[in-house]
């Protein structure tokens, strides 16, 4: 899962519970990633809500979650290795219980060949074939009884835990084995003395039932035995039983709990994450009053207070810069009025005057009339030179694009200032490219560029000519203005495009201007993305010169002031 | 009949201008100080032409104009805005408010003549 806050442009509305964020960044909750689809798409807040609203660190809270789910593991791993202990008891006591087993079948074996071997001492008699080994084999087998009871002995001895049940019945036993092999020994003896019909008549009469008799107590123990051995099958599977149905449980709790804790976690942490992203888009689209809650008092919590203080304060911080902005267009508006309307006075009634809507002035008049029409002129030139850079300063310069013809706009400033060049004896040359394309920008400012630039070559060219050229190549529209005058030195050619810069302050007083025009023209030029420039040798003279863009974009409006600053 | 133009100026200076100018070629001249007064006088008058000053106090060129042009008696007068042309918006607010030509502050009274007179031999 992967979120991104990315950067946008910053929009504008006012209001005071806004806040502001300007990030970039990929934030990825790796570790629950399962668990964060989930969240986005089950509801719950019940759960993630208290878990949200505990005052604690996000580290703390993920921590307690983990060692929890680490504490469910380690309980279930206990009870799983307690089921094997359990398990592993129950085995010992089954081969115990084996080992017995096997004793035990050991004694009836050897009780079996006895009374094989007595019955084949009684037939042997009746047919006269038995002897004395014969009738000592049965002896020396009771003896090997004695032994086998030996080894049972050490059985009960080594284990301790055998119930007094068995102890007794086994002391039994051996009070039976016992007393048989007395008995055998006396049958051996009798047998030994030649009275075998005696002898034969106490194996039959005392021998018989006391291998009888032992059996009894072998049969007693063994059964009590296989009881034993059936109730502990019988208990173990009921343990199994017990303990597989409590690991299953508690298996699918452990689960359960680490499941819905990491639920519970991850969507009180990735809830707030997301509601804070969406309140930074809409904040970024300009919506300052984007209602950012969240149940959080942890770090998320303290991350969206200050996410909503700062929308708060850029949407305020906004609203004053719209207010001042405001202000200055007001400002601007007020001030070209106030400027204007004076100027429309004086040079309309000097206008008036001289076309003798008074009656025709005397002759005496006409030069003074000329002198307050010409000032009132320069004036006018000056207070718009002003104007504009005001305008251009506040950022609230803006270029009127459209079509024109730069074949149009070189025209018709030639014929303003062909009758100010005669005047001075300069001659004008003009050298425009035929059948120029149509370009797109801002006709009147370049005509204003171009007035300003040809101008100024007749202004201080004293003698010789003025060269106008015009062309269209490589996209640009290139206008070149040659002039036969002083020539500007290097220093000063970097400076007379900055503001009230003239290159030589005392000798071009007297030609007037603010030195407001260079200026004004290049930030004109550079707003139509292009570029104007200055060659020029002392004593030869200058080419002034620019480029624009055949068809300037009509976003190329932007504040140059920045450009301007870092040149 | 000597054709009559309205002008809705609020500073005397430039009334007193246009009056002049006006009357040296035989136009009669109609004067309104403010808007309101403007667009009351044009209801009542009906003049062959407006010259409306735009920036005025209480309402402005632009209301005055839209109230005119809304009036299907007066709709048909040609309005001609003197602007300062302070701002690069101006010239698309004048045309949008319906005025037919503008010119700008300050401009010479001979080409205002010209333009009146272009206007007003349009309607014949």
């Amino acid at each position: 899962m992967i979120f991104e806050i990315t950067e946008t442009e910053l929009g504008l509305h006012l209001n005071d519970r806004a806040g502001f964020l300007r990030t970039s960044g990929r934030y990825e909750l790796a570790v629950l990633s399962p668990l964060t689809a989930l969240a986005k798409h089950l509801p719950g807040t019940w759960l993630s809500d208290p878990m949200a609203r505990l005052h604690a660190r996000i580290g703390t809270k993920l921590l307690v979650a983990f060692l929890s789910v680490t504490l469910l593991m380690l309980i279930l791993g206990a009870l799983g290795l307690g089921a094997l202990f359990d398990a592993n008891e129950r085995t010992k006591r089954i081969i115990v219980l084996q080992k017995r087993s096997d004793s035990y079948q050991q004694f009836q074996v050897i009780m079996f060949d006895l009374d094989s071997l007595y019955a084949h001492v009684f037939t042997g008699h009746r047919e006269g074939t038995v002897n004395i080994g014969g009738a000592s084999a049965p002896v020396e087998k009771s003896e090997d009884m004695m032994d086998a009871l030996g080894g049972v002995r050490r059985i009960m001895r080594r284990n301790a835990d055998l119930i007094a049940a068995e102890s007794n019945r086994i002391d039994g036993l051996v009070l039976a084995v016992t007393d048989l092999n007395k008995t055998a020994r006396l049958f051996r003896r009798t047998f030994e003395d030649g009275n075998r019909d005696a002898a034969l008549e106490m194996l039959r009469r005392d021998i018989s039932p006391k291998i009888g008799a032992v059996n009894a107590e072998l049969h007693t123990i063994t059964s009590a035995l296989g009881t034993e051995m059936r109730e502990l099958a019988s208990i173990s599977d009921g343990e199994y039983e017990a303990s597989r149905r409590w690991l299953t449980l508690f298996s699918f709790v452990a689960v359960g709990s680490a499941l819905l804790l990491g639920y519970t976690i991850s969507s009180s942490i990735i809830r707030p994450v997301q509601k804070i992203r969406t309140s930074l888009r809409e904040v970024a689209d300009g919506n300052f009053e984007t209602d950012l809650k969240v149940e959080n008092r942890d770090e998320l919590g303290e991350l969206a207070q200050s996410v909503r203080t700062m929308a708060a304060k850029l949407g305020q911080a906004y609203g004053e810069l719209e207010a001042a902005n405001q202000h200055k267009s007001q400002l601007l508006a007020n001030m070209s009025h106030e400027l204007r309307t004076p100027m429309n006075s004086i040079l309309g009634y000097t206008e008036l005057i001289q076309d003798g809507i008074y009656g025709e002035p005397p002759e005496k008049i006409a030069d003074a009339l000329g002198r307050i029409d010409a000032n009132g002129k320069n004036l006018l030139a000056l207070i718009n030179d002003v104007l504009d850079i005001s305008k251009i300063e506040a950022g609230q310069m803006e270029l009127q694009i459209d079509t024109y013809k730069m074949d149009d706009v070189v025209s018709s400033v030639l014929g303003t200032i062909e009758p100010l060049a005669a005047e001075k004896s300069l001659t004008v040359k003009s050298d425009i490219q035929e059948r120029m394309p149509t370009g797109t920008g801002d006709a009147a400012r370049l005509r204003q560029v171009v007035l300003n630039i040809v101008g100024n070559a007749v202004k201080f060219t004293q003698q010789g000519s003025v060269s106008i050229s015009a062309k269209a190549e490589n996209g640009q529209f290139t206008v070149l203005v040659t002039e036969t005058g002083a020539g500007i030195s290097e220093a000063d050619q970097m400076s007379i495009f900055h503001e009230f810069q003239q290159a030589d302050n005392t000798s071009t007083r007297a030609s007037g201007g603010t030195g407001l025009g260079l200026s004004i023209s290049k930030r004109m030029i550079e707003m139509h993305g292009g570029r104007i420039w200055v060659d020029s040798n002392l004593g030869t003279g200058s080419t002034f010169g620019f480029e624009v863009p055949i068809l300037a974009d009509a976003e190329v409006h932007a504040d140059t002031r920045v450009r301007e600053e870092t040149e | 009949m000597n054709k009559r133009v309205l002008v809705i100026e609020d500073q005397e200076d430039n009334r007193r201008l246009i009056r002049d100018l006006m009357g040296s070629v035989g136009i009669d001249v109609l004067e309104a100080h403010d808007g309101q007064a403007g667009v009351e006088t044009a209801f009542r008058e009906k003049p062959d032409l407006i010259l409306m000053d735009i920036q005025m106090p209480r309402m402005d060129g632009y209301e005055a104009t839209r109230q005119i042009k809304a009036n299907p008696d007066s709709t048909a007068i040609p309005i001609i805005a003197v602007t300062s042309y302070a701002l690069s918006g101006d010239e698309a607010k004048v045309r949008a408010a319906g005025c037919d030509d503008y010119i700008t502050k300050p401009y010479s009274p001979r080409v205002l003549l010209a333009m009146v007179c272009k206007h007003l031999n349009k309607g014949e």
